[in-house]
């Protein structure tokens, strides 16, 4: 698929919920009509921006009908175990519940030399800083030297833009 | 459900940069997704733009398809598109029974190109374009529909992309080029912890035209084009599971085994499906 970019502001002002959690369940399901979905619930979460539940589970296309598979190349998939930090938008009305889709998903881990719960990007890339209205990421736009963020930094540029907003929500 | 495989893993020279980075999409039974018949007929419907003609000079919508179709079929792989334009269309969305091998596509081998506002009732969100590719448990690809947003702005244009006053126009040509490799059942090398150029890029770019890397991918799922594996009508088949992240030369010294180690045993369990 091609999707439309999403900057940081953009990926904050167009989420309807922000939330860090741990992947628990993924599960393939059938809606009435035949469609299938892949089901990712999430836990232990940490809700940066909208009103969510002890739990979130969310919608994506695709998945298994009955002998056959049916799926949208790049439609982001979960692990479970796995904690993620997602920006969420039109979860159970469109075919990816995420912003930007792979670009509203983040990826946390513990660094393996401080320990720190940090973030990377969907595709494992280490987000290391902010400039303007991009989050920079190691290997691809800054210099690998550079630490990766950690959640915690990144939990206050979300809670920075939503109480400062630097963009306008854009275009299409 | 499917995987990802990385194909340049099972590639037996890399180089010290190995900047291989095409990657297809993968069945449960751990095969590339593929057409059996190292072909495919795409029936666009896109139809001829308001104000023509487009940018680059074509006249139609589906002058595009055709033009992106032919890419893929001049880049020595043994893999054929065929383009129709008009003609009867399936619709993918359409609740008549019997007629649907998938949810929200058609019959065997039908594969239409069309605008939509919506996938089936379902919201885009941020998607421009798709493809809802559907596959049987031996992997062999059944038919791929290609869903064009209609709600953004399109135009057909070369180079750069372009953003009059601020506002994205999006080149349906190279955009089309990607999703016909979705089609014939690539993915996003980048997605994968590889950093090359190619049009499979999950990120709509500058680039307009099919890259090396683009073409080694087509040809290591078909054949041809220098690429293994060639001139084999054998569904291709990998067994690895490769980590996303680059990986340095010398990771290759135990990747290679392993991925060989899992290959046979996914040749020995060799269930369909997940």
């Amino acid at each position: 698929m091609v999707v439309v970019p999403r900057d940081f502001p953009e990926l904050v002002t167009r989420a309807e919920q922000i939330v860090a959690g741990t992947v628990t369940a993924v599960s393939e399901e059938q809606d009435s009509a035949g469609t299938p979905w892949t089901a990712v619930t999430l836990s232990d979460l940490t809700v940066l921006k909208g009103d969510v539940g002890a739990t979130l589970t969310l919608r994506f296309y695709g998945g298994s009908a009955g002998d056959v598979a049916v799926h949208i190349p790049d439609m982001p998939t979960f692990t479970p175990g796995e904690r993620a930090l997602l920006f969420v938008a039109g979860n159970g009305r469109d075919i990816c519940p995420l912003v930007g889709v792979w670009q509203g998903r983040f990826r946390l881990r513990a660094d393996a030399t401080s320990g720190d719960e940090v973030v990377d990007d969907s595709d494992r890339n280490p987000v290391v800083s902010r400039a303007g209205r991009r989050l920079m990421r190691a290997a691809v736009d800054a210099p690998t030297a550079q630490p990766a963020m950690t959640f915690d930094t990144m939990r206050q540029l979300v809670a920075d833009e939503l109480a400062n907003p630097t963009g306008n929500d854009a275009t299409r | 459900m499917w995987r990802i495989v990385i194909l340049g893993a099972l590639l037996p020279v890399l180089g010290a940069n190995s900047a291989f980075g095409f990657a297809c999409i993968q069945a449960g039974n751990g095969q590339c997704i593929h057409w059996a018949q190292h072909a495919a007929t795409v029936d666009t419907f896109l139809g001829t733009p308001t104000r023509p003609p487009l940018a680059n000079g074509t006249a139609t919508w589906d002058q595009n398809v055709m033009s992106a179709a032919n890419d893929w079929n001049t880049s020595g792989a043994n893999f054929q598109f065929t383009v129709t334009v008009g003609g009867q269309l399936f619709d993918p969305c359409s609740s008549t029974p019997g007629t649907h091998v998938c949810p929200n596509t058609g019959p065997v081998g039908n594969n239409p190109v069309i605008f939509r506002s919506n996938f089936c009732g379902m919201g885009f969100g941020d998607i421009l374009e798709l493809v809802n590719d559907c596959w049987a448990g031996d992997a062999t690809i059944l038919n791929a529909p290609v869903f064009v947003n209609s709600t953004v702005s399109w135009n057909a244009y070369d180079g750069p992309l372009q953003f009059p006053a601020g506002q994205p126009v999006y080149d349906i040509r190279r955009v089309l080029l990607h999703e016909l490799g979705h089609v014939l059942g690539l993915d996003h090398p980048d997605a994968h912890g590889q950093t090359v150029a190619a049009i499979m890029n999950s990120h709509v770019s500058n680039l307009d035209r099919l890259q090396a890397d683009d073409r080694s991918g087509e040809s290591s799922i078909y054949g041809g084009g220098g690429s293994a594996p060639s001139g084999s009508s054998a569904a291709p088949t990998s067994g690895c599971q490769v980590d996303r992240r680059p990986a340095a030369p010398t990771v290759w010294l135990f990747v290679f085994p392993l991925c060989a180690a899992a290959l046979l045993w996914s040749r020995r369990a060799g269930s369909p499906g997940d």
